[in-house]
C-alpha cells in the first residue's frame, strides 16, 4: 500500500463488499428469506414469470444481476410479492430487514460503479458558463446562449456535472453560428464609424407642454402637483429624414422649473391597506411597471438594433424622510402592438448626490427588445424612481425623488473606432503587412485566452494552416479571421474543460492523482467562483507558476469573491443547490391565489441575494437555517406581509420574530417550489430538507408508485393532506421511507403554497372556497423527537443536526466546485474541512476558501 | 480544400443560358439521385407523443361510456367515445390499438417512461448507467434521410434533450444519444425555408475545412486523456462527425432552391402560452416540411412526463391549469370528463393535421398525402402512471398497405383502469393481461416503409393485422 491514505483505501474496499455482496449479510438475511418465501415459485422446480432467485449472483457490484435485484427490491417494497394468496407470508419486520439490506447494497454499488477514482472528468462548459466565457473573452456582453438547447441537472441538482453535459451535432452547429455572429459583429465592420443617432431632452429647451389627455383626477386633489404631461421635443441631431421625431412623456411626475421631479409613487395615491396590491398588473411587485408608475419616457424611432447605446442622465437626489435616497431605474424596450410591450431593465442605481451629476450607462442594443424593423413603432427608454413606498405609510412628500435635469441618448456609441473589442483581437503590429505572420500573432494571443493555457506552436501552426486554406475562399482578410477564430471557438480545447492526464495506476490498483498545473487551477477557480474564464491577473499568476502557492491562492479567492463577477457563484450555486428551477416548473393555481407571474422573479432573486449576502459578509452558514435578517424589497415584503419596508433593490433587513422569516427554509422559493401550486406538499418539502440541507436523500420510490396514492375506499375530498399522509404511511411498504420524510415537511404547515404565513383553521390569503384548512405543524420525527413547528425544527437542526448540516453544505459546495459527484475518496477532505470550519466560526467564505485549498480541488 | 461550386450550380447555368426552366419541385439534386431509385410514392413517417396517459374509467363507472379513451367494441365494429369526437370523420383513416406496451418499460414509473416510447430499450438503472437505443424515426431516417434536404425533423414543446428519464425529445440516434428537439416555431421555419445567408455555399465549403480541423484538435487532445475522459470526448467527436455529414449533405442541396411556402396564416413567434395555436403551428410546420419534401421523417413530443415542463400548461387550451394534474384528479367530480376534454383537445389538433394531409393530393405521386404518410400518435401510459396498454392511434399510409377503420382491441374489458370505489389504483392492481410488445408494430411499420429490418426494439415479430 503506497498510497498516502492507506486507511481510506481499506475502507473503500470493505464498503464495496458490504450489503448483499457481503457474504455475511446475504447468508444471514437474504438467502433464508428467499428460501422460505420465494424459491418455491422462483426456484429450481418452478420459475414463475421465468424468474429464478436462488441462482442470482449476490455480488451486486460485479455480478450480472443488479437489475434483477432492483426488481426484487421493488416488488418486496410494494408488498406485491409474495402474492397475497401464498401461504407463507413474511412479517413486516422480516421484509424490512431484507429491504434495508438490498437498498443499501444497491446504493453503494451504484456509487462505486459511477466512480472515476476521485478524478475530475472532462466536461463541456455549461450554457451559462459558455455565455460568460464569451462575454469575458470578447469583452462584449451579449446573450450568447439563449438558443442553445436547454440543459438538465444531475441527481444532486448540479448542472456542471459531466454526466449531464451532452454534446450533439446541433450543439456544434449552434456553437459555430454563435461564435461567427459575435466575431462578425466585432471584426467585419465599416472603416468609417457609423454616425451616432443622438437626442437630448431638457425641460428648459422650450418643449411644447400639453396637458394630459385624460380628464384631471379627483378635484379635491387639484392642489397636488400636475400629474401627467405629454411633452414633445426635437432631437438635436439625427441622420436621414425618415425617422420620426422622438417623443418625450412624463407620467405622474412634476415639472418643477427646469427639472423633472420623479417619485416612486404617484402624488395622488392613497394609503389604505399597505398590503393591498397596487392597481393593474405589476402592482403587487412593488416595482410595478404599469401605467400607474410615475415615469419619464423617451420614445425614439428607428433605434438601430445591435449597436451600443449610451444613455446619460443629469440628475440629483431629493432626499426622503430619514435621509433616504432615490433609485434611478432605466428600462429599455418597445411596444409590440396589441397593447403588448416588451422591456428589460438596463440599470438600477441609488442616487446619493444632492448636487446634479451626470450618470452614464452603456448598453448593448442587441440585449434589449428594441423595435428596429418597424419604423412606425418607437422603442422606448423609461426612467423610474425605484424607491417605492412599499408597505410603509410614507407620505408623497416624504418619498425621495429624482430631480432630472436632462437626458441624452446616443445610439451607435463607440468610444473609439475601431472598437476596443476589435482592437483587442486585431491589434497593431509591425507584422500587419504580412497576413500570415500577423495571423500567427493574432492566433497566439487569442488562442491562449480561448484555451485558457499556453498554446504550442504546433497548435498555432495548425490554425494558421486553416487560415491559409480558408483565405482563398473568403472575400477578405477580415472574413477569414472570423472563420478561423470561429473554428477556435468550436475546438474541444475551448468548449471542454479538460485536464489532460493519462491515468497512472499504482501497484495496488488505485489511480494516482496529480497536482493541477497553474493554468488548470486558474480555470477551476474561475469557473467555480465566477462561472467564467480566468482574467488577466489569474493568467499572469499562472504563467509565473505562483497561483498554487497557498497564500497567493487564498488572496486570489478573496479578490475573486469581492469582484462583482462572484455573483456568478451565488446565482448558479444557489439555483442548483436549492433547485430554484422549481419556481419556474410550477404554475400557481388561479383558483387558489390571485398571483402575478412576475412575483416569481422576486422569489428567485431573494434566495440568490440571500446566499450572496451570506457569502460576501462571510456569515456563519447556520444563517442558511435561521437568520435574524431577511433579504427584502417592497414587493416581497408585501407578499410576506411585512410592514414598513420601503425602498428599491433587495436589501438585508433586520426582522422581528413575529414575521416568521429567517434562513432559506422560510423563503418562498423553497416553500412554493415544493408545493402543488395550490396546496402545500409536505413530502416534497421534507425531501427538500433532507436532500438540500442535510444531504441525506431518501431512496427514490419504487417503480409504479405515484407521488401520493389516494387512500383506498375513502372519499378523497374528506381527507386533509396530513390525514392522507398518515394513510399513506400506514401502507406497510411506504411506511419505512415516509416515516423518515413526512415529519420534516409537516413542520412547514404554517406556510401556504406561496410561502405566506398562516395559522389556525383558515388561510385568508387563499381565495374562496379553499380557505378552510386545518393548519397543524406538530409532528414527530422518526427518532421520537417531537417538533412543534418550523422554529422548533430549525432549532433541532442547529443543535442535534448541526454537524450533519455543516457537512452537507461542504459537500454541496465541493461537488459544485469540482463539477462531479463526490466519492468515498473525497471523504477525508470533507471531514477535515468540516473540522477546521467549526473552529473558524463556520463562515461561508471561509468554507469556500478551504475547499479551494483542499486536496480534491488541487489535484486531478 | 476547394470545391468548384460552379460545376454544381445547375440553376445558375440554366439562368445564364437564358432558358426558363423550372426545377422540379421534388428534384433531389442530381448528385443525390443515386442514393435511392426514385420511387413513385414517397413514404413518410411522423410520430407524436403526449404525456400523462388517458382516462381509463372502469365499466362500472358512469364515466365509462363517454370518457374512456379507448373506443367501445372491437375490429370494424366499434364506437368512439367523446374523447374521439374530433376524429370521427377520419374513422376510415385510422386504427386504434389497445394491449400493447414495451416489455422493458412496463415496470418503469409513468413519470419516466417517455424516453423509451420510440426505442423500446431497456435503459438500465440509475442515472450514470443510463443507456438507450435508436428510435423508430431515426431508424427510418437512416434509410430515407439521404433523399431529402433534412433527414428528419425533431421537435418538442419543451425543447432540448431534457434529462435522463425526463426526455424532452422522442428521437435517439444510433448510439442511443438523445437528439435535442427544437421547440421554437420560428427557428424550425427558418431552418426549413429561409436561406441562412447569401454565402451559404461558401460557408459550407468553409465548414468542411473547419470541421476537419476540429477533428484533428479532438484527436490530439484525446491522446492525452485518461480513459474516462476519452469516453466523454468521443461524444464530442461523434457530434463533429455528424455535423460533417450534415454539411456534406447540405452541400449537395445547396443549389436546389429552398421551397417557398405561404405562412401568412401562422404566427411563428407563438409560444406554449397560447397552447392551441402553438400546437397547431408545430403540426403545420410538419405539414409544410412534408409537402415540400424537405424531410420525410418527423417527431413531435407534445409534452414531457411528470408535469414539470412548460408543456404542462397546454391544458390552458381547454380552460384547465395543468395537464398532469388532470390525470391525478380523476376521482374528483367530473374528473374523468375534465381529463377527457383535454384528450379531446389533443385529438382536435391531431385530427386537423390528419385532415389537412388527407385534403392535399400527393404532390409527387398517387392518392393523397395522407396515403403516403404514416402517423403514430400515442403515449407510454394508459391508466394513472401505469406503463402498460399504451393508447395508440395509427393513421394514414394506405399506399404502404395499411388497412384502417378498425380497433385492434387486444385487451378487451380486461384492462387496468380506475380507480373506482374501493378498488385499488391501477398501478397497484394485479396484472391480469399480458400486453403484446409494441415493437411488433414498429417492425411492421419499418417493413412497410421499405426498411428491411430483422428486428427492432427487441422484437423480431410483426403485426400483420394493421
Amino acid at each position: 500500500m503506497m498510497c498516502k491514505l492507506p486507511g481510506l483505501i481499506v475502507f473503500t474496499i470493505t464498503l464495496v463488499f458490504a450489503g448483499v455482496a457481503n457474504g455475511e449479510s446475504y447468508e444471514t438475511h437474504v438467502r433464508p428469506f428467499l428460501t422460505r418465501y420465494c424459491v418455491s415459485c422462483h426456484g429450481p422446480n418452478v420459475q414463475k414469470a421465468k424468474l429464478r432467485l436462488d441462482t442470482l449472483d449476490p455480488d451486486v457490484l460485479r455480478g450480472p444481476d443488479a437489475d434483477m435485484w432492483q426488481e426484487v427490491l421493488d416488488l418486496l417494497n410494494l408488498s406485491e410479492m409474495p402474492p397475497k394468496e401464498a401461504k407463507q407470508q413474511p412479517t413486516a419486520a422480516e421484509r424490512q430487514v431484507v429491504v434495508t439490506a438490498l437498498t443499501s447494497s444497491l446504493r453503494q454499488a451504484m456509487e462505486v460503479r459511477r466512480s472515476t477514482g476521485g478524478q475530475n472528468v472532462l466536461r463541456r462548459l455549461t450554457a451559462y458558463e459558455y455565455n460568460n466565457t464569451l462575454r469575458d473573452l470578447l469583452d462584449l456582453d451579449l446573450l450568447y446562449a439563449v438558443d442553445l438547447p436547454p440543459e438538465g441537472a444531475a441527481k444532486e441538482g448540479f448542472k456542471n456535472n459531466s454526466s449531464v453535459l451532452a454534446t450533439s451535432a446541433l450543439h456544434i452547429e449552434y456553437f459555430e453560428r454563435i461564435a461567427r455572429a459575435a466575431l462578425e459583429k466585432i471584426i467585419v465592420v465599416p472603416e468609417e464609424q457609423p454616425a451616432p443617432y443622438f437626442v437630448r431632452v431638457e425641460p428648459e429647451m422650450g418643449f411644447q407642454v400639453k396637458p394630459a389627455t385624460k380628464k384631471p383626477e379627483n378635484k379635491r386633489q387639484s392642489r397636488k402637483p400636475r400629474v401627467a404631461y405629454n411633452i414633445t421635443g426635437k432631437s438635436v441631431y439625427r441622420p436621414g429624414k425618415k425617422a420620426k421625431a422622438p417623443l418625450f412623456r412624463l407620467h405622474h411626475g412634476e415639472l418643477s422649473g427646469e427639472s423633472i421631479l420623479l417619485a416612486g409613487n404617484r402624488p395622488t395615491d392613497k394609503i389604505e391597506d399597505v398590503f393591498a396590491p397596487d392597481r393593474r398588473s405589476g402592482g403587487s411587485l412593488g416595482d410595478g411597471r404599469s401605467g400607474f408608475q410615475p415615469e419619464f419616457c423617451v420614445e425614439m424611432y428607428e433605434v438601430p438594433y445591435d449597436t451600443p447605446v449610451l444613455v446619460r442622465v443629469r440628475v440629483a437626489a431629493v432626499l426622503g424622510k430619514g435621509g433616504t435616497y432615490p433609485r434611478l431605474s432605466l428600462e429599455l424596450g418597445s411596444f409590440r402592438g396589441n397593447n403588448v410591450s416588451d422591456q428589460k431593465e438596463a440599470a438600477n442605481i441609488e442616487i446619493r448626490s444632492v448636487e446634479p451629476r451626470t450618470y452614464e450607462f452603456v448598453v448593448q442594443g442587441a440585449n434589449f427588445p428594441f423595435q428596429s424593423n418597424k419604423p412606425s413603432r418607437p422603442s422606448y427608454f423609461r426612467i423610474y424612481n425605484d424607491f417605492r413606498r412599499g408597505t410603509s405609510k410614507l407620505a408623497y412628500e416624504e418619498l425621495p425623488k429624482l430631480k432630472i435635469d436632462w437626458v441624452e441618448i446616443k445610439c451607435n456609441h463607440y468610444e473609439s473606432w475601431p472598437s476596443p473589442q476589435r482592437q483587442a483581437i486585431l491589434f497593431d503590429s509591425k507584422n500587419r503587412g504580412n497576413e500570415i505572420a500577423y495571423m500567427r500573432e493574432v492566433l497566439t494571443r487569442f488562442m491562449m485566452r480561448a484555451y485558457r493555457r499556453p498554446v504550442s506552436s504546433e497548435e498555432v501552426e495548425r490554425k494558421v494552416a486553416l487560415f491559409r486554406r480558408l483565405r482563398d475562399q473568403e472575400p477578405s482578410f477580415e472574413a477569414t479571421v472570423v472563420s478561423t477564430l470561429a473554428a477556435v471557438l468550436c475546438s474541444p480545447n475551448f468548449l471542454l474543460l479538460s485536464e489532460p492526464a493519462k491515468a497512472v495506476v499504482a501497484e495496488d490498483g488505485a489511480i494516482k492523482k496529480r497536482r493541477l498545473n497553474d493554468y488548470e487551477l486558474a480555470s477551476r477557480l474561475s469557473y467555480f467562483l465566477w462561472s467564467s474564464m480566468p482574467d488577466a491577473l489569474l493568467f499572469d499568476l499562472a504563467s509565473k507558476q505562483q497561483l498554487h502557492e497557498p497564500e497567493v491562492l487564498l488572496a486570489q479567492v478573496r479578490r475573486m469573491l469581492a469582484d462583482p463577477k462572484s455573483v456568478g457563484f451565488s446565482r448558479n450555486f444557489a439555483a442548483q443547490w436549492l433547485d430554484l428551477a422549481g419556481i419556474r416548473r410550477l404554475a400557481v393555481n388561479p383558483e387558489y391565489f390571485r398571483f402575478e407571474e412576475k412575483t416569481k422573479d422576486l422569489f428567485e432573486e431573494e434566495t440568490i441575494q440571500f446566499v450572496h449576502h451570506v457569502m460576501k459578509a462571510n456569515l456563519d452558514i447556520t444563517n442558511f437555517i435561521n437568520s435574524d435578517f431577511a433579504i427584502l424589497n417592497p414587493g416581497l415584503a408585501r407578499h410576506y406581509r411585512i410592514a414598513d419596508i420601503s425602498g428599491g433593490g433587495f436589501v438585508a433587513q433586520p426582522i422581528e420574530k413575529e414575521v416568521h422569516r429567517g434562513g432559506l427554509m422560510t423563503q418562498a422559493s423553497m416553500l412554493f417550489g415544493n408545493s402543488t401550486g395550490a396546496e402545500t406538499h409536505p413530502i416534497k418539502r421534507g425531501v427538500w430538507v433532507l436532500e438540500r440541507m442535510l444531504d441525506d436523500p431518501p431512496p427514490p420510490p419504487p417503480a409504479n408508485v405515484p407521488d401520493l396514492p389516494e387512500p383506498e375506499g375513502r372519499d378523497l375530498a374528506t381527507l386533509s393532506l396530513k390525514e392522507r399522509l398518515v394513510e399513506h404511511a400506514q401502507v406497510q411498504s411506504c411506511h419505512d421511507c415516509h416515516s423518515k420524510i413526512d415529519p420534516w415537511g409537516v413542520a412547514f404547515e404554517n406556510y401556504n403554497a406561496l410561502g405566506q404565513w398562516r395559522e389556525g383553521d383558515s388561510d385568508p390569503l387563499v381565495l374562496e372556497p379553499h380557505q378552510q384548512v386545518n393548519i397543524d405543524p406538530v409532528t414527530r420525527l422518526k427518532n421520537g423527537t417531537e417538533i412543534k413547528n418550523l422554529e422548533d425544527l430549525k432549532r433541532y437542526i442547529l443543535t442535534t443536526k448541526r454537524t450533519q448540516f455543516r457537512q452537507a453544505v461542504v459537500r454541496k459546495v465541493m461537488a459544485y466546485g469540482l463539477g462531479r459527484y463526490l466519492e468515498l475518496s473525497d471523504r477525508s477532505a470533507v471531514d477535515s474541512i468540516c473540522q477546521s470550519l467549526e473552529e473558524e466560526k463556520d463562515g461561508f467564505q471561509t468554507l469556500i476558501e478551504k475547499i479551494v485549498l483542499s486536496e480534491p480541488f488541487l489535484t486531478k | 480544400m476547394t470545391i468548384n461550386l460552379n460545376a454544381l450550380d445547375r440553376r445558375r447555368f440554366l439562368r445564364g443560358s437564358g432558358v426558363a426552366l423550372a426545377l422540379p419541385l421534388f428534384g433531389s439534386a442530381p448528385t443525390v439521385a443515386k442514393a435511392a431509385p426514385q420511387a413513385t410514392n414517397p413514404k413518410r413517417l411522423a410520430c407524436f407523443y403526449f404525456p400523462d396517459g388517458v382516462p381509463m374509467p372502469l365499466p362500472e363507472d358512469p364515466a365509462y361510456k363517454d370518457w374512456l379513451w379507448f373506443p367501445h367494441g372491437n375490429g370494424k365494429k366499434f364506437t368512439f367515445t367523446k374523447c374521439f369526437e374530433p376524429l370521427e370523420s377520419l374513422r376510415d383513416e385510422l386504427t386504434v390499438l389497445s394491449g400493447f406496451s414495451h416489455p422493458h418499460g412496463r415496470n418503469v414509473h409513468g413519470h419516466n417512461n417517455a424516453d423509451q416510447f420510440l426505442t423500446g430499450a431497456s435503459t438500465g438503472t440509475g442515472d450514470t448507467n443510463y443507456k438507450n437505443t435508436i428510435s423508430l424515426d431515426q431508424e427510418y431516417a437512416r434509410h430515407v434521410g439521404g433523399q431529402t434536404r433534412f433527414s428528419s425533423l425533431v421537435m418538442s414543446t419543451d425543447g432540448g434533450t431534457g434529462t435522463v428519464r425526463g426526455a424532452h425529445t422522442l428521437s435517439f440516434n444510433q448510439n442511443g444519444r438523445a437528439i435535442p428537439a427544437e421547440n421554437r416555431p420560428k427557428r424550425i421555419f427558418d431552418m426549413l425555408f429561409v436561406k441562412s445567408d447569401e454565402n451559404a455555399a461558401r460557408r459550407l465549403a468553409l465548414s468542411k475545412s473547419a470541421l476537419d480541423d476540429l477533428l484533428v484538435d479532438a484527436q490530439s487532445l484525446k491522446r492525452k486523456l485518461s480513459s474516462h475522459d476519452q469516453k466523454r470526448l468521443d461524444e464530442y467527436l461523434e457530434s463533429v462527425r455528424e455535423t460533417e455529414i450534415k454539411v456534406e449533405k447540405a452541400k449537395r442541396w445547396i443549389n436546389t432552391p429552398l421551397p417557398t411556402v405561404n405562412v401568412d396564416h401562422l404566427n411563428l413567434d407563438v409560444t406554449p402560452n397560447d397552447p392551441r395555436n402553438y400546437v397547431r403551428t408545430m403540426y403545420e410546420l410538419i405539414y409544410l416540411a412534408f409537402r415540400t419534401d424537405s424531410t420525410r421523417v418527423a417527431t413531435y413530443q407534445i409534452g414531457r412526463e411528470n408535469g414539470v415542463g412548460i408543456s404542462d400548461h397546454l391544458a390552458k387550451a381547454v380552460g384547465f391549469t395543468l395537464a398532469h394534474s388532470l390525470s391525478h384528479e380523476t376521482k374528483n367530480p367530473d374528473g374523468w370528463k375534465r381529463f377527457g376534454i383535454y384528450c379531446r383537445f389533443l385529438h382536435e389538433e391531431y385530427g386537423r393535421f390528419v385532415k389537412k394531409l388527407k385534403d392535399t393530393p400527393e404532390p409527387a405521386g398517387e392518392g393523397t398525402m395522407l396515403d403516403n404518410t404514416l402517423l403514430l400518435f400515442g403515449s407510454a401510459s394508459s391508466a394513472f402512471h401505469l406503463s402498460r396498454n399504451y393508447p395508440i392511434i395509427l393513421t394514414g399510409g394506405k399506399n404502404m398497405g395499411f388497412k384502417h377503420g378498425q380497433f385492434l382491441n387486444k385487451v378487451g374489458n380486461n384492462y387496468q383502469g380506475g380507480p373506482w370505489l374501493g378498488r385499488k389504483e391501477p398501478w397497484a392492481q394485479k396484472i391480469t393481461h399480458q400486453d403484446l410488445p409494441l415493437s411488433n408494430l414498429y417492425l411492421t411499420m419499418l417493413h412497410r416503409l421499405g426498411v428491411e429490418a430483422k428486428s427492432f426494439g427487441g422484437s423480431s415479430q410483426t403485426l400483420d393485422e394493421v
